[in-house]
């Protein structure tokens, strides 16, 4: 899986790294179980600082998308339970922002759709 | 310096210039699907234009060689050390800066190629890229045993020739230093090249093996060298053959393998770029040098050669460039130094209390009370340096000599008579001088 890091996105790198990871798992790329480089090596890879990959992953471990332990450094795991309140909460905000846009019911789901063949089916 | 001695200066200094026109040839075949520091797709590494342009590279290159060569013939005919070493320092800086200049004009030419044809991916910049799945393979670090050996071997000549304890000391320090070196000069990002992983875990591995293989071959080359230098060090040419097998077997080895990785990384990523492939190109000027301000990195995999390179967009990188241009201008002063040593004369004096021969800031004395014999000699015995200076016109240092052993010496070899002072430990002083008249005015003193 490719991490692409935009230095010069408004988006905290962190956070980039986060998404980025959470959409390889939803798209089969990075599978539960699959071991994670450690801190020091994703920093060391991407060029960060520590801290901003240990951020990432402390988002990762919070929201149940991987688990860390003190050898085997980070492993990709399935969230137990269904969305978090976040989830829905930013859910719903981006399908109001899409209905004040103009779209109807119908077209949303077209496009969430299609947004889920792209992201989760073709990789 | 006789002619025969600047054949053998240019045997020992000239194969650089093979090496830097190799090296730099090597640069037109795919580094993964870099060709002379420029990322092209699958289609563009077959494209006429560019195939064209290496041409040419090539022949540029080809042409730098034999004006090179040119220019080092008039060194042959030089009779100073010091100047024949101000020229070969010259010929380095130019040789460096000579060969740069075709690699910027290829590595221009094809990156305005690129831009023509639309190979550019813009979407890229400024994005990092890297490989999660290859970031997460451990590097298998060799373990500090496989030094071990080679340290203990380079420690033998320290325990039978104790006189020149320091040289020894610091050729069995090297073997450590490059343990240090592999283990801590290493970056440690992988080799992405396009979004397979297999791929990216293959090339990393080559890159990690034959970084191991390299300081580790160097360690074992160093360990032997210090065994036979000591072994061979009272014969003049063996002693002279081990330290040209030395720098032949170091340089060969790091040579060859940048080739092997070479021929590998052509191997591994001929059909590669095809869909999505890693560009970098704009963090690098030139194709050579990396400059990316927000890699909080300091050293970085280098994209030409094996090796690492500093990202000169930290101020530590800057530091450390500033320093080795500086280091590089500043080699011919060698040759000023050695010069200022070929034309400082050797000088003899007696103070209230020792003998004392100079020569260039250096003296090498024995104090008078300890003297037990002195004996004019008029003809010089044959001396083979053990470590000190050895010039045409100043031997000073440590030397053998046959039926005398040790002898600390501090003569002008061309001007004779010499001074053969025997002390009361038995350790033998060999003093002469460049004014003559001077050695005979000091043995009657003495006598």
């Amino acid at each position: 899986m490719l991490l692409r890091l935009d230095f010069s996105s408004d988006i905290p790198i962190y956070q980039q790294i986060r998404n980025q990871v959470v959409t390889a798992i939803a798209s089969g790329q990075l599978k539960p179980g699959e071991k994670l480089p450690t801190i020091r090596a994703l920093a060391e890879e991407c060029g960060i600082n520590m801290m901003t990959a240990s951020k990432a992953y402390q988002l990762l471990k919070a929201e149940g998308y991987i688990t860390t332990g003190r050898r085997d450094g980070a492993t990709v795991r399935l969230p137990d339970a269904g969305p978090g309140p976040e989830t829905l909460k930013g859910l719903r905000l981006r399908i109001c922002e899409l209905r004040l846009a103009g779209m109807g019911r119908d077209e949303i789901l077209a496009l969430c759709g299609k947004i889920f063949d792209e992201e989760v089916l073709e990789k | 310096m006789t002619l025969f001695w600047s054949i053998v200066a240019w045997a020992v200094m000239l194969p650089v210039l093979p090496i830097v026109y190799f090296t730099q040839k090597n640069e037109c075949k795919p580094k993964k699907n870099i060709i002379a520091g420029v990322t092209l797709p699958y289609e563009a590494q077959r494209d006429e234009e560019v195939l064209a342009m290496l041409e040419r590279y090539r022949r540029e290159l080809k042409q730098m060689c034999w004006v090179m060569l040119a220019v080092m013939v008039p060194s042959l005919f030089f009779r100073s050390v010091g100047l024949f070493m101000i020229y070969f320092m010259l010929w380095i800086i130019a040789l460096c800066t000579v060969f740069a200049v075709p690699y910027i004009r290829c590595n221009k030419s094809l990156r305005q190629l690129k831009e023509k044809r639309g190979w550019r991916r813009t979407e890229d910049v400024p994005q990092v890229v890297t490989d999660l799945k290859a970031a997460a393979e451990e590097m298998r670090w060799l373990s500090p045993w496989w030094f071990l050996p080679p340290f203990l071997i380079a420690l033998v000549p320290l325990a039978f020739e104790r006189e020149v304890w320091w040289a020894w000391t610091i050729c069995a320090a090297l073997v450590p230093a490059f343990y240090l070196c592999y283990r801590h000069l290493y970056r440690n990002r992988a080799e992405v090249v396009d979004a397979d992983s297999q791929r990216t875990m293959a090339l990393t591995r080559i890159r990690r093996y034959n970084w191991g293989k390299v300081w580790l071959v160097t360690a074992w080359a160093t360990g032997l060298f210090n065994v036979l230098l000591w072994l061979t060090l009272d014969h003049v040419w063996l002693c002279m053959g081990v330290c040209l097998l030395y720098g032949a077997v170091t340089v060969a080895e790091a040579v060859g393998i940048e080739f092997r990785v070479r021929r590998l990384q052509e191997k591994l990523t001929a059909d590669s770029g095809q869909g999505f492939y890693v560009d970098e190109d704009d963090l690098w000027i030139w194709g050579m040098l990396y400059y990316n301000p927000n890699d909080a990195r300091l050293m970085v995999n280098a994209r030409v050669g094996v090796g690492t390179t500093a990202n000169l967009a930290r101020r530590p990188a800057q530091v450390i460039m500033a320093l080795v241009l500086l280091l590089l201008l500043a080699c011919p002063l060698i040759g000023v130094w050695m010069m200022g040593m070929e034309r400082a004369p050797v000088k003899l004096a007696v103070t209230e209390t020792e003998l004392v021969g100079s020569h260039f800031g250096g003296e090498w004395g024995v104090a008078l009370e300890d003297i037990a014999e002195v004996r004019v000699l008029e003809e010089r015995p044959p001396l083979r340096r053990v470590a000190g200076t050895g010039m045409e016109s100043a031997l000073t240092g440590q030397f053998n000599a046959d039926g005398w052993g040790r002898v600390t010496v501090c003569i002008a070899p061309r001007t004779g008579p010499w001074l053969l002072v025997t002390a009361e430990d038995g350790k033998l002083f060999l003093f002469g001088a460049s004014e003559e008249g001077a050695v005979e005015e000091i043995a009657a003193k003495l006598t």
